[in-house]
Formats: C-alpha cells, sequence, structure tokens
C-alpha cells in the first residue's frame, strides 16, 4: 500500500533535469521540469527549438533516464518503456520492409499477443484511422499523410494510457495538416488516452489542447500554463472544423497570448 | 523499351567500332599474330575452343573449373564475412577484438598469400579458393559492418518503444535495414574475388589443366596470343554478368532504405 509516491495523476514530472554530456562541454538541456497531467488530458507543448521538448517525450516514454528529479507514470517512476506508453514520432519511424498490417501490429507481437487478438485490434485500427484497403502497402508507397496514419494506428493499437507525439503532423503539407489535426481529434475522442503533443504550431496547440504548457528557452523549464478549458468556459472547439475555430475571437485571443509567451522566449535567445 | 534499345544498338555501335580500329591496326601495320591477333582470329580461336578440347578440355570444362573455385571461396567469404560483420557492428569489443588484425591483413594484396596458400592446402582447389576468400572478404565484412552501424537510429527507437529488446532490434531493425548496403559489398567482393581467382590459377595451379587463367598461360606459353586474349575476353564477361545478376537481385531490395 506504498501510496506515497502517488500524487493522484497520470503523469507527474518533478523537477526533472537532463545534462548531456558533450565534447565541447555539457549542455542541460531540461532543468527543473515541473507538471502534473491528469487522466484524459491532451496536453500540447510549445517552446523555442532545443528547449527539451522532444527529451521530455524521450523520458516519458522511457527511452533515456533523466539526470536528475523523476518522471512517475500512475505513481510509479519511470524505468524503460512498456505497453502503456506509445509514441508517434515526427519521422513516421514506420519499418521500411514492412507492409502496413505489420508495422501496426509491431507492438502488439512483441507484447506477445495472440493472433487472432492482434488481427481483430488491428483491423480496428486500420479502419478508424481510414486505413482500409492499404493493409499490404508498403510504406514507401504511402504519401506522408498516410504514413503517418500509420504511425498513429500503431501507436492507439497499444491502447495505451500515454500517447506521445514528437511534431507528429511537421512533415505534412499544410492541408493534410489541418485534416489530421481534425481527423487526431475525432479518433482520440473514441478512448480519451492521456496525449502530450509536440508542436511548433501554436494554431495547432491551441486548437486541441485541454492546456498549453509553454517551456522556456533552453534549459527548458515550464514557463507557463494555458487551461483552454477554462478559457473556453463552454464546449471545447476542437470537436469544430479548424477553419471556422479560427474565426471565433477567443481562440484568436488565446493564440495570440500563447504566441507571445513563446515569441518572448525566442527573443530572449537571439 | 524504345530509349533502351537506342541505348544498346549505340553502345554495340560504339564497340564495333573499337574493334574495328583493333583490327585495323593489326592489318595497316602487318602486326605479327604471336604479338597482337586480329580480333578475326581471336573470335575464331572462341568458337574453336567450344568444341575442341584444351587440357582436360573444352571451354564449358575450363569455365566451370575456374566458377567452382570462385564459388568455393566466395561461399566461404559470405559464410564467414557476413556474420562476422554483423558481429563486429553489434557487439563493440568483438570489432575491438577482430579491427586490430582485420586491418593489418587488409593492405596485403590477396595473391602474396598464394605461396603460404599452396604450403598450406597444397596444389589444389583449397590453395585458390585461400585466396579469393581473402580477395573477396573485406568488402563484405566492412559493408556489413558499417550497413549495422548506419541502422537509422528513428527507427530503434521506434522498435524500443514499441517493447524491443536488442535482440528483437538486431533481427527486425538492423538486419532488414542492412540489405543493400550488404549487398554493396558482396559486389565488390565478387569483383575482388573474380580477379584473384585468375590471379591464383596464374600463381598456384591446382595440379589440373583447368580453367580460364590455365588458358592464358596455355597461350603464353605455346605463343597463341589468340588463346590467351580469348580467355581474357571470356573472364571479362563472366565478370559482368555476375556483377549483373547480382545487381539486378539488388534492386528488389532497394526500396527497403528509401526513407520517408
Amino acid at each position: 500500500m506504498a501510496m506515497e509516491q502517488d500524487t493522484g495523476n497520470d503523469l507527474s514530472f518533478q523537477n526533472l533535469g537532463m545534462v548531456y554530456e558533450a565534447r565541447t562541454g555539457s549542455v542541460a538541456a531540461l532543468d527543473g521540469f515541473s507538471f502534473d497531467v491528469r487522466a484524459n488530458e491532451f496536453i500540447t507543448i510549445v517552446g523555442p527549438s532545443g528547449c527539451g521538448k522532444s527529451t521530455l517525450l524521450q523520458v516519458t516514454s522511457g527511452l533515456q533516464a533523466p539526470t536528475s528529479g523523476k518522471a512517475l507514470l500512475n505513481g510509479r517512476s519511470i524505468t524503460g518503456p512498456s505497453p502503456d506508453k506509445a509514441m508517434v514520432f515526427q519521422s513516421f519511424s514506420l519499418f521500411p520492409w514492412k507492409p502496413v498490417k505489420q508495422n501496426i501490429e509491431f507492438g502488439l507481437r512483441v507484447s506477445g499477443m495472440s493472433r487472432a487478438e492482434r488481427d481483430e485490434l488491428v483491423d480496428y485500427y486500420i479502419g478508424v484511422t481510414g486505413l482500409t484497403g492499404f493493409e499490404n502497402h508498403y510504406p514507401r508507397q504511402l504519401s506522408g499523410g498516410m504514413q503517418q496514419r500509420v504511425a498513429i494506428a500503431r501507436a492507439l493499437a497499444m491502447r495505451p494510457r500515454v500517447l506521445l507525439m514528437d511534431e507528429p503532423f511537421a512533415a505534412l503539407d499544410a492541408m493534410n495538416r489541418t485534416l489530421m489535426q481534425e481527423e487526431l481529434v475525432r479518433i482520440w475522442s473514441e478512448h480519451k488516452p492521456t496525449v502530450l503533443f509536440i508542436t511548433h504550431s501554436v494554431e495547432e496547440a491551441v486548437y486541441m489542447a485541454d492546456k498549453v504548457l509553454v517551456m522556456t528557452k533552453r534549459p527548458g523549464r515550464l514557463k507557463c500554463t494555458i487551461d483552454i478549458n477554462a478559457e473556453i468556459g463552454c464546449a471545447h472547439w476542437r470537436t469544430q472544423p479548424i477553419d471556422e475555430v479560427l474565426l471565433v475571437p477567443k481562440f484568436q485571443e488565446l493564440r495570440h497570448r500563447v504566441w507571445e509567451e513563446v515569441r518572448a522566449e525566442i527573443e530572449v535567445n537571439a | 523499351m524504345s530509349g533502351s534499345f537506342f541505348t544498346l544498338s549505340r553502345f554495340a555501335l560504339v564497340f564495333a567500332a573499337w574493334l574495328f580500329g583493333w583490327w585495323a591496326i593489326t592489318w595497316v601495320l602487318n602486326v605479327n599474330p604471336t604479338f597482337l591477333p586480329p580480333p578475326t582470329t581471336v573470335f575464331e580461336r572462341l568458337a574453336t575452343m567450344a568444341t575442341v578440347s584444351m587440357g582436360d578440355g573444352t571451354l564449358i570444362v575450363h569455365i566451370l573449373g575456374s566458377l567452382k573455385r570462385f564459388a568455393t571461396g566466395f561461399a566461404l567469404a559470405v559464410i564467414i564475412g557476413i556474420p562476422l560483420g554483423f558481429a563486429m557492428g553489434y557487439f563493440k569489443p568483438i570489432n575491438k577484438l577482430v579491427t586490430p588484425i582485420f586491418e593489418a591483413i587488409r593492405p596485403i594484396p590477396p595473391i602474396a598469400w598464394a605461396p603460404f596458400a599452396i604450403l598450406w592446402f597444397g596444389l589444389n582447389v583449397g590453395a585458390q579458393a585461400f585466396v579469393i576468400l581473402l580477395a573477396a572478404m573485406p568488402p563484405i565484412i566492412i559493408n556489413a559492418q558499417l550497413a549495422i552501424r548506419m541502422t537509422d537510429g528513428r527507427l530503434i527507437d521506434a522498435a524500443r518503444v514499441f517493447g524491443a529488446g536488442p535482440l528483437r532490434v538486431l533481427a527486425e531493425v538492423a538486419l532488414p535495414s542492412s540489405i543493400p548496403l550488404v549487398f554493396t559489398g558482396l559486389r565488390i567482393g565478387v569483383a575482388n574475388g573474380w580477379m584473384a581467382l585468375i590471379a591464383a590459377e596464374l600463381v598456384a595451379g591446382d595440379g589440373s589443366s583447368t580453367g580460364l587463367g590455365y588458358l592464358i598461360l596455355q597461350g603464353q606459353r605455346t605463343l597463341n596470343a589468340d588463346l590467351s586474349i580469348a580467355a581474357m575476353i571470356v573472364i571479362g564477361v563472366i565478370g559482368a554478368l555476375l556483377d549483373v545478376s547480382l545487381n539486378r537481385l539488388n534492386r528488389y531490395f532497394q526500396g527497403w532504405t528509401a526513407q520517408t
């Protein structure tokens, strides 16, 4: 009954620090990052380049251990990758020698799930992500948008507690990007995993998030949090098409406010 | 299709022009055929070789004899070289252990081993296979090692996030992604090995009177330059065919590295 670490949150970052040792000296990517994420929250993270956003996801995924502080999932220290944390990468990172279906089922197969169970889950997420008919295509035969759908399906098929997304739409063209933003919200609302979503697009951040986190320039620390739900005060706009939301004065105001916060960090850097 | 046909016919045309130049030189300067025979004599010789026995048999016997030696040495180079290269690429201690001796041996021309090869294996296929092995293996090892080391870190991360351990990363990420570079190693290895074979046949016979190298020697000993040149042509054609067929095979795997 050791509950002393349980903060009642899904994810908890406590004074997280990461220092990289390089030949030219040490670089602090994160320094004293603290934040608590509640279950089912959609968190977007913005900040200047090199502020440690990706490092934060690497630590949360268990790919890297922090050099100081703690990252907790459901009250337990994160020590490595686990099936309850899945990730979508900016570069898609699909296995080029595996067809779509085998890419999506990779994590399930590694976890030892039976073929029948795998097939059922994979088929379901192929449908959800709009990949029906492309099961046997290789990644190179698909457009960027379709490839990222495969990567999202691969992550969702794990039915993760936490979904980590590292600039997932940065490599897509503007139109595909808009479509995928709306699609992601729709797919996410079916099971509502907790999401940490890194982006360079303030508009994307404000459109999708329950909370937007703004990080300082390196070494990254939490600068401020904007609680979008509290600001809106009624139903979240992410269920509506982006082009309509862009016209909402409150959206414009929040986008402006987040941008001002990010800009201050970039200009300090310059 | 018409484009490749055009390229091919232009290639044939240029080639024919060079052959004509060769013939013109021997004819205009009235060159002694034991010094440089005209192409017509060489092609006549090629035709004769296909039916008339030289040494232990007709041309096909010599080709098969050479191919057998080559295949033995090359197969050994693949069987040893690819796993060794993979191991060197994936496990640092193995790399540190093998690299010094590998780098020490690599600059020595394979044919320099011929006397030792004969000493160790006797005048038989073993000595020649050993020389071919030494010629073909270094590029195979280097490329296999490089292929593993160049595995896309982002794909390794993806595999690890989804729960893959080191062995699964090796089997499902590093090995498949290594294939195109491994093929590059094989292509260089084939070329090196094929060249070393002829050298090995020239320096270290295997006690039989077969092989394309043997035919070259035979031409020299009997003052039949046309025989030597005919054998050289066959060697060149087979070397090119080996390269083309490996390249065809390689193309199948090219998409595997086409990054997104």
